[in-house]
C-alpha cells in the first residue's frame, strides 16, 4: 500500500471511529489534536479498526510516540511490509 | 517557602485534577500560606485567567497520552511540576452505553464518546421508529453478540497499555493499584469519571510529592465523603461483563441515572424507546430548584411526575424546597418528611455529593414547622398589636365620652324637667 493510500486509510478511520460524517483529507502533518474527537479515548478504537483494516497487530505505546499522522503512516507501513517480507 | 508571599499551587487539566484539587482545598485549609488554584483544560482561556499559571510554585499537571496541558508552557520555569496521569478506560466497558444527557433532549440522543459503540443500539433505534415492537428491540440489544462483544478483550489490552505507558510518563502512577483489582472491583462510574476511591489513588501521591503539612483528618474525611463525580453511571453490557470476566457488572447490576436507579437492560429500553420526556422533565426541575430558577415551571414539573418520584426521597427534597420558596409550608413540609424517611430508608445505593442528607432534609423540615407556628414575639407583631389596641382604646374612650356625654344631658334634661 503506497503512501497515500495509507493517508486515505487512516482518514477514513478516524472519520468511522469519531462520527464525522465524511473524511477529511489529511496530510503527514495533521496531529490528532486538529481532529476533532480525536482524543486518547477514541484512539484505542482507531488504532483497533486499523489492525483489522491492515490485518497486523499494532503496538498502541508506538502509535503515541508518532507525533503526526505521517509518522504513524511511516509505523503502519513498516508493519505491512514486514508482514509481506 | 517563601516567608513573604504564598505558596501558589497550580493545578491544572479535568475532572479528575478538580477533585484532587477540591481536596487539597480541605487538607490545606488551615494553612494560608498556601494557595491553590485550579483551571480546566478543556474550557477555553477567559482574559485573565492565565495569572495563575504565570506565577504559581508549583504546577500540578495532567497528562494524557495524546493531548497536552494548554496551561504548561505559561507556567514559569523555575517552578516545580508534579505531572498526575489522566485515568480512563477508554469505552471498553462502557461499549454499549447508551448516553442520555441529564435535562438536554438535543444532547441525549449521541453519546458523548462512543459514537461507534453505540451504532448497533442506534440501529435499534430506527428500527423502533420504523414500527417494531420494543419488547423484541431490547431483547436483540440484551442477546448482541457481534464484533463489539468478540474485540473487546483486545481493546481492553490497549486501554491497560495505554494506562500503563501513561503511568511511566507521569511522577506518580496509580494505574499499578488499580489493574491488579479492575476486574473485580469498579473503578469508574463511566468512561473517565473514577470512584472517590479510585480518585483518592491520585490525591495522596500528590499530598505526598508536595511534602507539606496538611491536616490527615479533613483528607480522611474527604475520602470518606460521598461519590464526587456525576451521578451518571454507565451500564455495562451484561455480555460484554461476560467476556471480559468483570464480576462486578451483571444483568442485575443497577447503575445509577440521577434519581433512579436502572438496570443495563432498563437503560436500553429507555434509549430504544427514544422519549425522554418525562426523565426530562424531573431532571430539569431538580436543576430548577437547585439553581432557585422559575419556581413556577418546577412547581407544575414536579407536580406532573409526582408518580416518577422515587423512594430515595430526592425528588420529594427538590419540590419540597420549590414548595418553601413559594411560601406554601404545610406542603412542602409534607414532602420534607417523605425525603427525610426516602433519605432514611431507602438511600441510592451510590451516595452522591448532591443528594439531600437526613440531617439537611431536618434542617428544612424546622424551617417549615417554624413558618406554620403563628407568629407571636416578633417585634412587627408586637407593633401591630399595639396598634390594635391604641385603636380598641381610642374606640372604647369614644364610646365612654359618648355615655358621658348622654348621661350629662340626661341628668340636664331631668334638671330641667317641671
Amino acid at each position: 500500500m503506497n503512501e497515500a493510500a495509507l493517508l486515505g486509510l487512516i482518514a477514513e478511520t478516524v472519520a468511522a471511529e469519531t462520527g464525522a460524517r465524511r473524511a477529511r483529507p489529511m496530510t503527514r502533518d495533521t496531529k490528532a489534536a486538529q481532529v476533532p474527537g480525536w482524543d486518547s479515548l477514541i484512539h484505542a478504537r482507531i488504532v483497533l479498526a486499523l489492525e483489522d483494516r491492515l490485518g497486523v497487530a499494532i503496538d498502541i505505546g508506538r502509535t503515541y510516540d508518532c507525533g503526526d499522522v505521517g509518522g504513524l503512516a511511516d509505523y503502519l507501513a513498516s508493519l505491512t511490509a514486514a508482514r509481506h517480507a | 517557602m517563601p516567608e513573604t508571599r504564598p505558596y501558589r499551587i497550580f493545578l491544572s487539566g479535568n475532572c479528575q485534577m478538580q477533585f484532587v484539587h477540591d481536596g487539597l482545598r480541605r487538607a490545606y485549609r488551615g494553612s494560608p500560606e498556601i494557595a491553590l488554584s485550579f483551571r480546566a483544560s478543556y474550557r477555553k482561556k477567559r482574559p485573565g485567567a492565565d495569572e495563575d499559571a504565570r506565577r504559581c510554585d508549583v504546577h500540578v499537571m495532567q497528562v494524557a497520552n495524546l493531548a497536552e496541558d494548554p496551561w504548561r508552557d505559561l507556567v514559569p520555569a523555575a517552578a516545580r511540576r508534579i505531572r498526575v496521569p489522566a485515568l480512563a478506560l477508554p469505552g471498553v466497558f462502557h461499549v454499549f452505553a447508551p448516553r442520555v444527557h441529564p435535562h438536554h433532549e438535543a444532547r441525549g440522543r449521541p453519546p458523548f464518546y462512543l459514537t461507534r459503540g453505540n451504532r448497533p443500539l442506534n440501529e435499534l433505534v430506527a428500527r423502533r421508529r420504523a414500527g417494531e415492537p420494543l419488547d423484541r428491540l431490547v431483547a436483540a440489544y440484551l442477546d448482541e453478540r457481534g464484533a463489539e462483544i468478540e474485540n473487546a478483550p483486545r481493546l481492553f489490552d490497549m486501554n491497560v497499555a495505554a494506562m500503563r505507558r501513561l503511568g511511566a510518563q507521569a511522577d506518580i502512577d496509580p494505574w499499578r493499584a488499580i489493574e491488579p483489582h479492575v476486574r473485580a472491583r469498579r473503578h469508574f462510574w463511566s468512561v473517565k469519571h473514577p470512584t472517590r476511591d479510585t480518585a483518592m489513588l491520585l490525591l495522596r501521591p500528590v499530598l505526598d510529592m508536595l511534602g507539606l503539612p496538611y491536616d490527615a483528618e479533613a483528607v480522611a474525611a474527604w475520602a470518606a465523603g460521598p461519590e464526587y463525580h456525576e451521578p451518571y453511571h454507565a451500564p455495562v453490557h451484561p455480555r460484554l461483563a461476560e467476556r471480559l470476566g468483570l464480576n462486578w457488572a451483571g444483568a442485575d447490576t443497577r447503575y445509577r441515572f440521577f434519581h433512579c436507579d436502572l438496570t443495563a437492560e432498563e437503560h436500553a429500553r429507555l434509549y430504544i424507546a427514544g422519549d425522554f420526556r418525562r426523565e426530562f422533565a424531573l431532571n430539569r426541575a431538580i436543576q430548577q430548584a437547585r439553581a432557585r430558577v422559575e419556581p413556577e415551571a418546577a412547581a407544575a414539573s414536579f407536580r406532573a411526575s409526582l408518580s416518577r418520584f422515587r423512594a430515595n426521597g430526592q425528588a420529594d427534597f427538590w419540590y419540597g424546597r420549590v414548595l418553601y420558596r413559594q411560601e406554601r409550608y404545610g406542603l412542602a413540609a409534607h414532602h420534607f418528611r417523605r425525603a427525610r424517611d426516602g433519605a432514611r430508608t431507602t438511600p441510592h445505593a451510590v451516595p452522591h455529593r448532591a443528594d439531600a442528607s437526613p440531617a439537611i432534609v431536618e434542617k428544612w423540615l424546622a424551617r417549615c414547622r417554624k413558618k406554620l407556628v403563628p407568629k407571636k414575639d416578633t417585634a412587627h407583631a408586637m407593633a401591630a398589636r399595639l396598634q390594635r389596641l391604641e385603636a380598641e382604646e381610642a374606640r372604647l374612650l369614644a364610646e365612654i365620652r359618648k355615655l358621658d356625654a348622654r348621661q350629662r344631658l340626661a341628668a340636664l334634661r331631668a334638671a330641667d324637667a317641671p
